[in-house]
């Protein structure tokens, strides 16, 4: 097999890996389920604030659902309140216990 | 009775170690990420029944990759395996025992050296910690400065890092590692068995004559490569082959086998102790371990050694007799067809751990994988599927 053509089909491939890559979404799964999860999974869950600390560089936040909560780590000082209802994507990292480093924070309306 | 449920761990784990071993796409971390998800029975069993089927996986997983995956002939001397050479000239049985004698005294020297390993942990980790995207990306570099063919390995490099980086970011998927490196290392040697039509030479029961000088070499040079390994994420046991077999002199095929033997079981024996020490796993084992005890003292580290020591000896003997098995057996077996089997087995696993969109990876990995295979270079230049995004992860 001709190296020249196997790289080219490995470019291509990688073409479309990026596009998956930057469409696709993580699964939406209940605090409970994302805690299961490996570290450097994705995750994408929705709860309740209901503990934020500022610190020089990020925000931690804890995240609770009806199943469970989790820690949530994110670089971007955003205005998230106690009590507001968060969709929060990320991956599972570990510091202590499993926390999810957030890529995105949006509040939802109830 | 908390003795006998012990042990009764340890050899369920040396049981699911063989398994592991064996089988092409079940990994170790698999099965341990399945018993933290189920949160699956008492915490010193768990780890015992952890750490022994890690261990034993060290010893096992060379039969397959020695037996499976082997190339026509020997031609493109780089990218064949060391395994696969001896295998192609009637040899496999020794190649497997000289792993075996690696693993084994890995991790006799291993235990020996734990109180040095964890002073050079105390004393140095910071010091590591900060250059970990140096050291990695040097060591890549040194690899690919060594090849004949430069430009070929770098681009494989390139594209390898490109890979990791967007399957990381791939967010349907389960257990990334999975399809990565299956898709790169594995289905590549397995598809070139079937199409070149393999066919395995009669295979000869005979042991390899090894000099003392051949048998206490690669160990020492294992330690040296272990330790890099163990410090240093994204480097995998053939880079550090390689990096020891230029710090102690070049090896001879005999002695590399023992010396990649070595290294797959001290790491492991050492990924538990660093997990004990500064609560940093470099394992998948060790990181269900940490995660499934709440207090890892000193007590329950010896605990885990035990149960590695024994799962080491017994793996020993019994893989030993097992190889012998197979290597009477394997000439009479249609090679093709049992590659493409192992093929077919693999890639549903992958659709059945990390789902529908592991195709995509393996596709993806495949290509990869088949251009370094027919480019004659290293494969470990595709390791960059791990150092790159690596040094991403340190740097931003």
């Amino acid at each position: 097999m001709k190296t020249s053509l196997t790289l080219a089909l490995s470019l291509i491939f990688l073409l479309l890996l990026f596009f998956l890559s930057t469409s696709l979404e993580a699964k939406l799964m209940s605090i409970e389920q994302a805690k299961k999860k490996n570290y450097g999974e994705w995750v994408k869950v929705r709860g309740h604030i209901k503990w934020k600390k500022s610190y020089s560089n990020f925000l931690l936040l804890k995240i609770c659902d009806n199943t469970d909560c989790i820690f949530a780590l994110s670089r971007d000082q955003q205005s998230i309140n106690i009590d507001d209802y968060v969709e929060v994507i990320g991956k599972i990292n570990r510091y202590k216990e499993k926390q999810i480093v957030i890529e995105e924070i949006k509040r939802i309306e109830i | 009775m908390e003795t006998l449920l012990v042990f009764l761990s340890i050899f369920s784990g040396i049981f699911a170690g063989i398994i592991t071993g064996l089988i092409p796409g079940i990994h170790i971390n698999l099965i341990a990420s399945f018993l933290l998800a189920l949160q699956f029975g008492n915490p010193l069993l768990s780890s015992c029944f952890i750490a022994a089927m890690a261990i034993t996986h060290t010893f096992f997983d060379f039969i397959p990759s020695i037996f499976l995956g082997a190339p026509e002939d020997d031609s493109n001397a780089l990218s064949v395996l060391p395994g696969h050479r001896l295998l192609m000239k009637g040899y496999g049985y020794a190649a497997v025992k000289l792993t075996l004698f690696g693993s084994l005294f890995g991790l006799l020297l291993a235990l020996a050296i734990i109180p040095l390993y964890i002073l050079l942990l105390k004393f140095s980790f910071s010091i590591i910690k900060y250059s970990v995207p140096f050291v990695i990306l040097s060591i890549s570099l040194f690899m690919i400065i060594k090849e004949k063919k430069k430009h070929i390995a770098f681009i494989i490099f390139l594209i390898s890092g490109i890979f990791g980086l967007l399957t990381f970011q791939l967010k349907p998927i389960s257990q990334p590692l999975l399809p990565l490196f299956t898709s790169l290392f594995g289905l590549p040697l397995l598809f070139l068995s079937i199409k070149n039509k393999t066919k395995i030479k009669k295979q000869k029961l005979r042991d390899l004559k090894l000099s003392r000088k051949e048998r206490i070499k690669p160990l020492f040079s294992g330690i040296f490569s272990s330790l890099i390994v163990s410090f240093y994420p994204a480097v995998g046991s053939g880079q550090a082959a390689i990096l020891g077999s230029e710090m102690f002199g070049r090896l001879n095929t005999k002695e590399f086998l023992i010396l990649v033997g070595s290294i797959n079981t001290i790491v492991m024996l050492l990924s538990f102790v660093t997990a004990y020490q500064i609560g940093k796993p470099r394992t998948g084992s060790a990181a269900a371990i940490n995660e499934i005890v709440e207090n890892f003292d000193f007590n329950f580290l010896m605990l885990i050694l035990i149960s590695c020591l024994i799962a080491g000896i017994f793996s020993f003997f019994f893989c030993k007799f097992l190889s012998k098995t197979i290597t009477k057996k394997i000439e009479k077996v249609n090679y093709p067809l049992l590659c493409l089997l192992v093929m077919v087995f693999v890639i549903l696993i992958n659709l059945f751990v990390s789902g529908i969109f592991s195709l995509f990876v393996l596709a993806t990995g495949f290509f990869i994988g088949l251009t370094a295979n027919t480019s004659g270079i290293r494969r470990i230049h595709m390791m960059g599927s791990l150092v790159i995004p690596t040094i991403f992860y340190f740097l931003f």
